[in-house]
């Protein structure tokens, strides 16, 4: 009885949605609303598609009578250029310079955020705890021209570095004279910028434990760092594990703003992929180097993808949490 | 007082250890909001000092002959008023332009039943993806005729997929009802747009707009990627290339007075440090006054970014 009103209910539903899409097309209630999504629909495809084409550069000569699409294709079937990267000492080394400095990078800004948060957790006095949090999002809101300026600035002669050094009596360091300091100097700067407002994340989980699963601890026992451990941690895992996947898809990735505003001509020369990929192309003096640069940046992006997707389903796995 | 060290769960006194950790842990917070703010201090003190006073050395967060004659340097520098024009412009016009395509297209989406709403998803999605690079983009921004105008910053940058499903996020939340009853009473959907979508996405709008005003006022990639044109540089790119100068050039000098080699062809008008840090301050100054006040809006973006589609 109930089976058979409830397939009459489903027939009659069904004959409605053919009775829906049959209907003719109303030009007056959906017309208006084209023209309101054609200006978003315009730019993408004038600022995005069209740019696409420029992905067949990677397997192509660049010549700029032809443009892209005239332009003669490239030796070995087309993948002359992902040869010749391997074959370019100075864009080999910038592939492992970007690995180097990331695997830190993303060890450091995965860890720097939760150690963060977990001190903020820890204070009780509002007020206080408000204005820490406001400060630490200070670097957050600057732009990188004005970080790698003011880092240029403390490291300089009269800078604040060398103004403490200074104060305490001891001998001056000219940082950016050392090739060897660009790295720490880089991670610093990375650790410095985001740890506050990563910690934005990890404090909101936090708030949303359930607090009678610290009740129930603090009367079984556990003291506030078993509480921490057994009950914190474990809390923010889901939400630490779907960053770092986040984050591994960046691995081959490099922040070009950072980088390039920190290089200097004298000490501070590292390159890494972004940066080869902006100097070997339209920071560069001469179009001939135009397909390696397309090339090396399609070569990121796809395993850029690839990493994430392949991280995304070890994690899926391994640890039930997953993206999608 | 025991509030400050326990949770409200115990009872009794706080033990010795949670005390010591308390007091520990409250130092090290403090050292830390210090470590994040000492740059600043020291920039806003150097821009503070006279130039010659800076160059004993040893000024660290306090001023210690006190002048405005920095701030003078770089607030009567063509340079600094061009780049303040071009990027209070770009700021406005960007960001209206973008949040006015952004919100118009969150809405459309937001129609149950549109006649290719899958397709236009589509299109949306796929550029979060795929992207042609820098040299493509140069290419077609020269072809299309936006290279080296002030509309290269407006117009490339003028969409967001991410903006777009935040905007529609909020406007789900709107009750159908209200929009049912402007149709059947014959309201166009400009009208209902207008007159009942917008007063009621107030928050969202400005949300967005925050977002875009920021993105906009600290971008220098745009100018360096694609503007030559020294009328179109912008406050962040001329503050970036100064200090890249200046920096360099202080290598340089060292250089040659380690190595008693003469400097040779080298220009040596770049910024001293304490008129960089008057730049600095004046590049920032908005962004420092406003943040703390804003946040709010920039943290429930990353709420929104976090909540799983």
């Amino acid at each position: 009885m109930m089976k058979n009103s409830l397939d009459a209910e489903r027939k009659e539903i069904r004959s409605n949605n053919i009775a829906l899409k049959k209907r003719k097309f109303d030009y007056r209630r959906w017309m208006p609303l084209y023209l309101l999504v054609l200006p978003a629909v315009l730019i993408v495809i004038l600022f995005s598609y069209l740019p696409m084409t420029g992905i067949l550069l990677a397997f192509k000569e660049y010549d700029p009578k032809g443009g892209i699409l005239g332009s003669p294709w490239a030796g070995l079937y087309g993948f002359y250029n992902f040869v010749e990267i391997f074959r370019t000492p100075a864009l080999v080394e910038s592939i492992w310079n970007t690995l180097y400095m990331n695997a830190v990078s993303l060890v450091l800004g995965f860890f720097a955020p939760i150690l963060f948060a977990l001190m903020i957790s820890e204070i009780r006095l509002k007020p206080f705890k408000k204005v820490v949090q406001t400060i630490s999002y200070l670097p957050h809101f600057l732009s990188w021209a004005v970080i790698t300026a003011m880092i240029n600035n403390l490291l300089n002669d009269y800078g604040m570095i060398n103004s403490l050094l200074h104060t305490f009596g001891a001998e001056p360091v000219y940082l950016m004279k050392e090739p060897g300091a660009f790295l720490p100097v880089y991670w610093v700067t990375v650790v410095w910028q985001s740890v506050g407002w990563g910690s934005i994340i990890y404090l909101a989980t936090i708030a949303g434990i359930n607090t009678e699963l610290y009740e129930a601890a603090a009367i079984d026992g556990a003291g506030r760092w078993k509480q921490v451990i057994h009950i914190t941690l474990p809390g923010i895992l889901p939400t630490a594990m779907i960053l770092l996947i986040l984050s591994v898809g960046s691995l081959f990735g490099s922040n070009f703003e950072l980088v390039y505003g920190l290089q200097n001509q004298v000490a501070w020369t590292m390159e890494v992929i972004s940066t080869s990929t902006y100097k070997y192309g339209i920071g560069g003096s001469t179009p001939s180097t135009y397909s390696l640069s397309v090339a090396l940046g399609l070569m990121q992006g796809i395993v850029a993808i690839i990493l994430t997707f392949s991280v995304n389903a070890l994690s899926n796995r391994v640890a039930k949490v997953s993206m999608w | 007082m025991r509030k400050l060290f326990l949770e409200n769960a115990y009872v009794g006194k706080p033990s010795a250890g949670r005390i010591v950790f308390v007091i520990l842990n409250t130092l090290a917070v403090l050292i830390l909001s210090f470590l994040f703010l000492a740059p600043y201090l020291n920039i806003l003190a150097k821009s503070l000092n006279t130039g010659k006073d800076t160059m004993l050395g040893g000024l660290t967060f306090w001023p210690r002959e006190f002048t405005w004659d920095n701030f003078n340097v770089v607030l009567l520098d063509k340079t600094t008023y061009s780049g303040l024009i071009v990027s209070a412009l770009r700021v406005v016009i960007g960001a209206s332009f973008a949040l006015v395509i952004q919100f118009a297209a969150a809405y459309v989406l937001l129609q149950r039943g549109l006649p290719g709403k899958k397709f236009l998803v589509m299109l949306f999605t796929i550029p979060m993806f795929v992207s042609g690079g820098l040299v493509s983009q140069y290419i077609w921004y020269a072809k299309l005729g936006v290279y080296n105008t002030f509309f290269v910053y407006i117009l490339p940058g003028a969409f967001s997929f991410y903006n777009l499903v935040v905007m529609r996020t909020y406007m789900n939340g709107i009750p159908d009802s209200l929009l049912e009853s402007a149709r059947l009473d014959g309201a166009t959907e400009l009208k209902i747009l207008f007159r009942i979508m917008m007063p009621l996405c107030k928050p969202i709008i400005a949300t967005v707009f925050l977002w875009l005003a920021v993105a906009h006022w600290n971008n220098w990639t745009d100018t360096l990627y694609f503007v030559t044109n020294r009328r179109l540089y912008t406050l962040q790119y001329n503050l970036q290339m100064g200090a890249k100068k200046a920096a360099t050039l202080q290598e340089m000098i060292q250089n040659a007075i380690q190595s008693g080699r003469p400097l040779g062809d080298v220009d040596l008008s770049t910024t001293t440090e304490s008129i960089q840090a008057a730049q600095i301050i004046v590049a920032t100054l908005p962004i420092v006054c406003l943040y703390p006040f804003v946040q709010k809006y920039f943290i429930s973006g990353v709420m929104l970014g976090s909540v799983k589609e």
